[in-house]
């Protein structure tokens, strides 16, 4: 019976595999700087973003961070679906598929993640609150630098809030 | 995964520091950083690099960084290396594969509380519910619960 159902699980799982490669083509082509720009356009939408790994959650790969042109061009993965990244994907070309999700950062989000990198400061420890965010090097110098920009985008926002765009995984199209 | 407060189950990191030549971020090529890769004990495979906004260049090697500060004359390796079964053993217990450990491991799940559920019912008499059994049963079921009102709840 167990190998019965092991062969059925194997048949539905290829299925399942030559359906996906199917899909690979389709989807809307995004850039990292352009989901960064125009996020908003795409939010609950399937599409395929491309860049450097330049940071993967060291803790169990549940999340990485895409670069685009520049270092400020930086999007955030959650796994989803893809599982997990890994550390020696770090400094690779990723081509991802997932859907655009956002989230709104206020003073009160701000006034939190102050904060806790004051507390985290207070303590001696490199604080990662802003970790989250951008996935950047989180010292103490960097994170007040890094919760000074927000801070100001929230200020010369329209309605006191700052969109975050992130993907959440579907598929891992492209390995390097 | 129980300790992972207190280290990283996933992989081990190997850190060195070493003493790099002071020189001016912008004329630094890639023949530079792949140089200054040889100095270290470690020996890292150079993938590629970038100048962040600071004026460090950022190496991406093998499993790992060089963050390089030409200004201060130093750099800094990280290296997360795979703990050998412990990272592939933690893989499949999280789940992050794909679809078909899911499903053999949701198998292996029920399968499991078939076994727990008869259990309770495979013994008679004294050793059985009536005696030894119920008590076992009862240790059993306290126990997860007496964690979850003082942990969870």
């Amino acid at each position: 019976m167990m190998l019965l159902l092991g062969f059925a699980l194997l048949v539905s799982c290829s299925n399942q595999t030559s359906q996906k490669k199917e899909n690979k083509s389709n989807g809307i082509i995004l850039t990292v700087d352009e989901l960064q720009q125009k996020g908003g356009d795409f939010v609950g939408k399937e599409v395929i973003v491309k860049g450097t790994v330049t940071h993967v959650c060291k803790e169990d790969g549940g999340r990485c961070f895409l670069m685009g042109s520049t270092e400020d061009a930086s999007v955030r993965i959650e796994a989803g679906k893809i599982g997990s990244f890994t550390q020696d994907q770090v400094g690779n070309e990723l081509t991802v598929k997932g859907i655009v999700q956002k989230v709104e950062l206020d003073e009160e989000d701000m006034a939190a993640l102050t904060q806790t990198s004051e507390k985290e400061h207070t303590s001696g420890e490199k604080a990662p609150a802003m970790h989250d965010i951008d996935g950047g090097r989180h010292d103490s110098l960097n994170q007040t630098k890094k919760l000074e920009q927000m801070n100001k985008k929230i200020a010369e926002s329209k309605d006191g809030v700052v969109p975050v765009y992130y993907l959440e995984g579907i598929e891992l199209i492209q390995k390097n | 995964m129980n300790h992972r407060r207190d280290w990283n189950p996933h992989y081990s990191v190997v850190s060195e520091e070493i003493k790099a030549p002071v020189s001016d971020t912008s004329k630094i090529s890639e023949s530079d950083v792949v140089t200054l890769l040889k100095s270290f004990q470690y020996h890292p495979v150079y993938k590629k690099y970038f100048i962040t906004r600071e004026g460090e260049v950022k190496i991406f090697v093998e499993e790992g960084t060089v963050v390089y500060n030409p200004q201060e004359g130093k750099a800094v390796l990280e290296v997360l290396k795979r703990r050998p079964f412990f990272f592939q053993i933690n893989k499949i217990h999280l789940a992050q594969t794909g679809r078909l450990w899911i499903w053999i491991s949701d198998t292996m799940a029920a399968f499991l509380l078939f076994v727990a559920i008869s259990g309770i019912f495979l013994l008679k008499g004294k050793y059985g519910l009536k005696g030894r059994g119920w008590w076992l049963l009862a240790i059993g079921i306290a126990i997860p619960l007496t964690a979850i009102f003082l942990y969870v709840i």
